[in-house]
């Protein structure tokens, strides 16, 4: 099964969407199950893991609204407010949705370039073993370091880095991504979604090679089983269509064998959101 | 040993020789002895007894013949000695029950495809020209070849080479070389690396109708390419018309429509009177089909059910193995399919007279049942109005190899649809979206009807020969079946699979019948490419049912 490892819904409003800026104007509008599903007709995935845009419970009771009677969400990563006294109770009204499967902060938004290692915060990332959550990382290059010793301290926590950690394809370069990532994929709970390239990527002009050489350095880093690709649909409409962001990583794993395929197109997935065969 | 003969069916009187068996010999079946009173080549017939002028001849259990003249037991019969004869038929009388076959071993398999928007998936990713008309043909040729060389979808020109070789020689005054010149069969000509890897071809098709004929055969036209736009080994396609003809653009639109209503693949057409020059249509059609191909190298195979498949099944150049090895091996491949929830199309209706009541009684429901009937009355009704009949399909070549009478022959071609309940029945061109077996109604003719078939929606066509043909399409793989060995050795160049071990008692029509769906569904992933696509075999011709005007 392929599985689409990272996309978002949402119901545009100008207020809870401020990021969306004039140059991203084309996700001013809804986007909802059906719309991903056009998208997976043409391109022959069958499940995603829709994860968070806004930063509410609301926005994690919602996606697991739509999740439940689709099909094509196999998993939900929620929102929880994870500095909270009350986390434990926020987790303990979903927990036991089988959908729910994981939990994310915007930590690329927080001005504290620590934000990771604040105790509170490092706190509430312990609760999550205890619910079978497993936390996805969003960070800049920069952040890698700090992500590193943040992860060394949870050795039974399931972490994935979101999107290579955005690297800087604009400008071509590939540091401090690599020492960084590097660093990280040391530890063995750590994976990597393969998403979001194109968006960092000069969205008028880019070409799949712009991508490889990051795509070579998270397959070194991580081994091809803990590498999942993702659209980070509809964000990655800013630049490419849903068939073209897809198919930088298809082509790429192109000439690797079909197990290898398999692993990065699905199966790393399964294993690492523990997700139910349907 | 190996069996010299074979009885198909405990109600036949007659016996097929599975080896050439010589005047005088005897053979011994099921305890009896045979002497033989004529020689009997393979293939051919001979009387399990005395046949009176008028006696009826079975075969398959069914009615083929009946003698026209006295026939000894242990005579081969011919064309001299048998007359066409089939079984008359009626409305659904009884249902029959249908135990699928064990698909254990294929439920987990898929095959890689391109899956389309609408729903389909395909097992090639084509763009497609197509002319509304006639006129318009020149046009096609001369986009063609600007394309294809440019693009680097060409293949090494070995024929032209071979000329080229010639007219060397000829230049310098070696006009006895000519004569002496062995051509090379291997071009050392490197394939040309193609500018769109994900697309399979550009496919230009060219035909004679669109305008001049009944506006049945112009509007089934339209329908017909409808069709193919709409197949899902069409990722889009550049239409050209002139504007006049009785092929309508409008028509040609609805008939898309027809077949589905959220069509929604990049579609560009040109109208040569409303753009004025050729040059300015030509311009515009190769900036778009350009834009579409850019559009059309996005598509990448993903996996899918079998039972997205839709497969053709068709016989040609059939020979006297036909229905006792490949066609029943295809069957037994369409059973398997339709059990897994996938389409298959069996069509040829001049084929399938004398074993009308045996499909009648499969079909799913009476309204099934009806609409075969009408189909086959109309056509029989049709061939009379001209002064024919269903009776003069089998060829000359037929013929020479056994099959003597078209009841004969349809016996054997009908066994390609397996077992299983018929759950539809189409006319021509119309598009198949009913799964399991579908009945369509169109001549026998190898091209047209495999044009047909995939006009339908057939997304592999298995096609059996016993004889040999090339036949091929533009924009979905033909697998072809030899019903015996010997022409999968001398024929090697066209069959993708022999199934001859049947005759030899080597396989069972079973095992044969998952070998070939196994070979189908790499065929269908693009794992394997077929003969008649290797040799670039694209035969693309409509069926026209009226007459001219």
């Amino acid at each position: 099964m392929r599985i689409d490892a990272h996309q978002h819904f949402w119901r545009y409003n100008a207020d809870e969407f401020d990021w969306i800026d004039d140059s991203m104007s084309a996700l001013r509008r809804d986007f909802g199950p059906a719309d991903l599903k056009v998208e997976f007709d043409r391109t022959g995935f069958q499940g995603s893991i829709a994860v968070q845009a806004r930063q509410s419970l609301e926005e994690t009771r919602w996606l697991l609204d739509l999740a439940a009677p689709s099909p094509l969400i196999l998993g939900v990563v929620g929102w929880f407010d994870l500095r909270s006294p009350d986390l434990r109770s926020q987790l303990r009204e979903f927990a036991g949705n089988p959908k729910l499967v994981g939990v994310r902060h915007v930590v690329q938004g927080e001005p504290d370039d620590r934000f990771l290692l604040r105790p509170d915060f490092l706190r509430g990332i312990g609760a999550l073993e205890e619910f079978d959550l497993a936390y996805d990382i969003l960070i800049y290059p920069r952040h890698l370091p700090v992500a590193a010793e943040f992860v060394q301290q949870f050795p039974r926590q399931r972490f994935v880095l979101d999107h290579l950690a955005k690297p800087l394809i604009k400008s071509g370069s590939i540091h401090p991504l690599e020492e960084g990532m590097r660093e990280l994929a040391k530890f063995p709970n750590v994976y990597c979604k393969l998403s979001g390239m194109v968006t960092e990527a000069d969205w008028g002009n880019w070409k799949p090679e712009h991508m490889r050489p990051y795509l070579d350095i998270a397959l070194d880093c991580f081994g091809p089983e803990r590498l999942m690709i993702g659209s980070d649909w509809p964000v990655c409409t800013v630049a490419a269509s849903y068939a073209q962001t897809m198919n930088v990583v298809l082509d790429y794993f192109g000439k690797y064998p079909g197990d290898v395929q398999d692993a990065v197109l699905g199966r790393n997935a399964e294993r690492f959101w523990k997700l139910k065969s349907q | 040993m190996q069996k010299q003969v074979l009885q198909l069916d405990p109600r036949d009187n007659v016996l097929i020789a599975l080896a050439d068996l010589k005047q005088g010999q005897t053979v011994v079946h099921a305890g009896d002895d045979y002497a033989l009173v004529s020689s009997i080549p393979a293939k051919h017939k001979f009387a399990m007894q005395d046949l009176a002028v008028g006696s009826d001849v079975v075969m398959y259990g069914v009615l083929v013949g009946k003698a026209s003249k006295p026939v000894k037991r242990g005579e081969l019969l011919t064309v001299g000695n048998l007359h066409h004869q089939a079984a008359p038929f009626h409305e659904q009388s009884e249902a029959s029950r249908w135990t699928p076959p064990d698909i254990s071993a294929w439920k987990q398999r898929s095959f890689m495809g391109y899956h389309r928007a609408d729903g389909q998936v395909g097992t090639r990713n084509y763009w497609l020209v197509v002319p509304l008309v006639f006129c318009e043909n020149r046009n096609i040729v001369n986009l063609k070849q600007a394309f294809e060389e440019e693009l680097g979808f060409t293949t090494p020109q070995i024929y032209r080479q071979q000329v080229a070789e010639l007219a060397r020689l000829y230049r310098a005054g070696g006009n006895a070389e000519i004569k002496e010149k062995r051509l090379a069969e291997n071009s050392p000509v490197p394939p040309s690396s193609r500018l769109f890897e994900h697309v399979d071809g550009i496919r230009f098709l060219l035909h004679e109708g669109g305008c001049g004929g009944t506006r049945e055969d112009s509007n089934n036209l339209c329908g017909l390419i409808a069709g193919y736009i709409n197949h899902p080994n069409v990722a889009g396609a550049t239409v050209l018309s002139l504007g006049c003809q009785n092929a309508q653009v409008g028509i040609l639109r609805q008939e898309i429509r027809r077949r589905n209503p959220n069509f929604a693949k990049p579609l560009f057409v040109l109208e040569q009177q409303q753009s004025g020059s050729e040059f300015a249509m030509l311009s515009d059609a190769i900036r778009q089909t350009f834009e579409g191909l850019v559009e059309a190298n996005q598509a990448r195979r993903a996996a899918a059910e079998l039972s997205h498949l839709c497969v053709g099944l068709k016989c040609g150049g059939s020979d006297g193995f036909s229905g006792i090895s490949a066609n029943p091996a295809v069957g037994h491949a369409s059973d398997l399919l339709v059990a897994l929830g996938a389409r298959t199309i069996l069509s040829e209706f001049p084929e399938l007279c004398g074993v009308e009541q045996e499909l009648i009684n499969r079909a799913s429901s009476t309204e099934v049942a009806d609409r075969f009937i009408k189909l086959m009355l109309d056509y029989a009704a049709r061939a009379k109005a001209v002064h024919a009949s269903f009776d003069m399909n089998p060829s000359p070549g037929n013929m020479r190899d056994g099959l003597l009478t078209d009841a004969m022959k349809s016996a054997g071609a009908a066994k390609k649809g397996g077992t299983s309940p018929v759950t539809a029945a189409l006319d021509y061109p119309e598009y198949s979206t009913t799964p399991g077996l579908n009945l369509q109604c169109t001549p026998g003719n190898d091209v047209e009807c495999v044009t047909a078939q995939v006009g339908a929606g057939a997304s592999v066509v298995l096609f059996t020969t016993g004889l040999g043909t090339p036949t091929g399409n533009p924009i979905a793989p033909v697998v072809k079946l030899s019903t015996n060995s010997a022409l999968a050795g001398r024929m090697a160049d066209i069959i993708d699979i022999d199934t001859g071990a049947i005759i030899a008692g080597e396989a069972t029509i079973e095992q044969m019948g998952e070998k070939v769906l196994d070979l189908m569904v790499k065929v269908a992933s693009g794992e394997v490419r077929t003969k008649a696509e290797q040799n670039m075999q694209q035969d693309f011709i409509p069926w026209k049912r009226g007459v001219s005007l």
